[in-house]
């Protein structure tokens, strides 16, 4: 009497940011940024990459090791036409370039994102790879509109009360503040697994950031 | 005696932030305040694993301290890694319940932004978030923050500039000239 009803094909719709697989039969590339400073995230963005193996190809930054802090050098080339200094972080803008999903993996610190995080947007995010310079009106332009998606996945032990009152900064720096250079037709989506930062995750734990990135 | 720790967080010695710095630093002296400067780019603070000694001497001069000043520049809508990481280890969350800056009344905090206000609200302003609520929590319980910020540091002009400089000034001015009221012990 009824039809079955069907499932959306969401490999076709750009929305899902899968317009380059439907078109080239290949997946498109989800950038996954980890700080694997802390032994729980380890974990988590592997728990990630096989969900989102499901639709995306998945390329893995482990960024815990890397010096966080914007340098001098790097600083006072900010404004110039090569305002990458680090070959790493050349390379990580590439790759930010040619993704299509930008996922930061971290533990949430000070109610926010964590160091090794926040100083990859920091000096990764720079003029010519997230945002151009309009010369005449000194405006800022995005350049990372091809990004479909946002995404975080967070070891954040916080109650809904102190989430409430003391806020959740590092969604908001991806979901608003990066937001603005990739465009309001991204999706943002947030998992906060509710841990401690500096906890391993349960085989539960996993199995469910496994199941949640797989429709991401 | 007034006594205040001042943290600096920018990785360039000459700039506008260094500038604010120092005059925020000349204010509170000439007034008679003793001013620990906390200066994470000269002191080469590791924001990931810090020297435990620099944690230490960090946390004891928060112990101390009557207020506290951030002067620092705002990126990507919040605290740069170097200060974010610092806030980190030195304030960490496990120990705001023991209010680890017990004497602090009164928290400064002094910024630049290179996007306009209207932008910031669109963004949920991180940085302040962080002060206004997440460090006040490590202050004393009637603690109360002052905000100096520069918004659209890219398109302005030098007079903007020396206006946030004179704003700022006269912030630092009042967390001394009100000392006997505010940041009595």
């Amino acid at each position: 009497m009824f039809a079955e009803p069907t499932r959306p094909d969401r490999t076709r719709d750009p929305r899902y940011g899968s317009d380059v697989a439907a078109s080239t039969g290949t997946r498109p590339t989800a950038l996954l940024v980890v700080d694997d400073s802390s032994p729980g995230v380890s974990a988590l963005a592997a728990a990630a990459t096989t969900g989102l193996a499901e639709r995306w190809t998945v390329e893995m930054l482990a960024i815990g090791d890397r010096p966080a802090a914007m340098t001098a050098a790097e600083r006072a080339a900010y404004d110039s036409d090569h305002p990458a200094l680090d070959p790493v972080v050349a390379d990580h803008g590439r790759m930010l370039s040619e993704a299509r999903a930008l996922i930061v993996v971290h533990p949430t610190t000070a109610n926010g994102l964590s160091a090794p995080v926040k100083g990859w947007l920091d000096r990764v995010l720079l003029p010519g790879v997230a945002f151009a310079l309009d010369e005449r009106t000194n405006r800022m332009r995005p350049a990372l509109g091809h990004i479909r998606l946002l995404g975080g996945i967070t070891l954040d032990d916080r109650g809904p009360l102190e989430r409430v009152v003391y806020h959740d900064n590092g969604r908001r720096i991806i979901g608003r503040a990066v937001r603005l250079v990739t465009g309001v037709r991204t999706r943002v989506r947030w998992l906060r697994v509710p841990m401690a930062p500096d906890a391993s995750p349960s085989a539960v734990d996993l199995a469910r950031v496994t199941t949640r990135t797989a429709r991401w | 005696m007034t006594r205040i720790a001042l943290v600096h967080c920018h990785p360039i010695e000459g700039s506008f932030t260094a500038a604010a710095r120092d005059t925020v630093s000349r204010v509170l002296t000439d007034r008679g305040a003793t001013v620990d400067v906390i200066d994470l780019y000269a002191e080469r603070f590791d924001p990931v694993r810090p020297d435990p000694d620099h944690v230490t001497r960090h946390r004891a001069l928060l112990a101390a301290a009557d207020a506290l000043v951030l002067v620092y520049p705002t990126w990507w809508s919040a605290q740069p890694a170097m200060l974010q990481g610092w806030v980190e280890h030195v304030v960490p969350r496990a120990a705001l319940r023991n209010r680890p800056m017990p004497g602090v009344r009164r928290i400064l905090a002094v910024t630049s932004h290179g996007s306009p206000k209207w932008l910031n609200a669109l963004e949920g302003e991180a940085g302040k978030r962080l002060v206004t609520r997440y460090l006040r929590r490590a202050a004393h319980r009637r603690c109360r923050t002052d905000w100096v910020a520069l918004y659209g540091m890219d398109r302005i002009g030098d007079a903007e500039r020396m206006a946030h400089l004179e704003r700022a000034s006269a912030a630092a001015a009042r967390l001394v000239d009100r000392g006997p009221r505010t940041l009595r012990r």
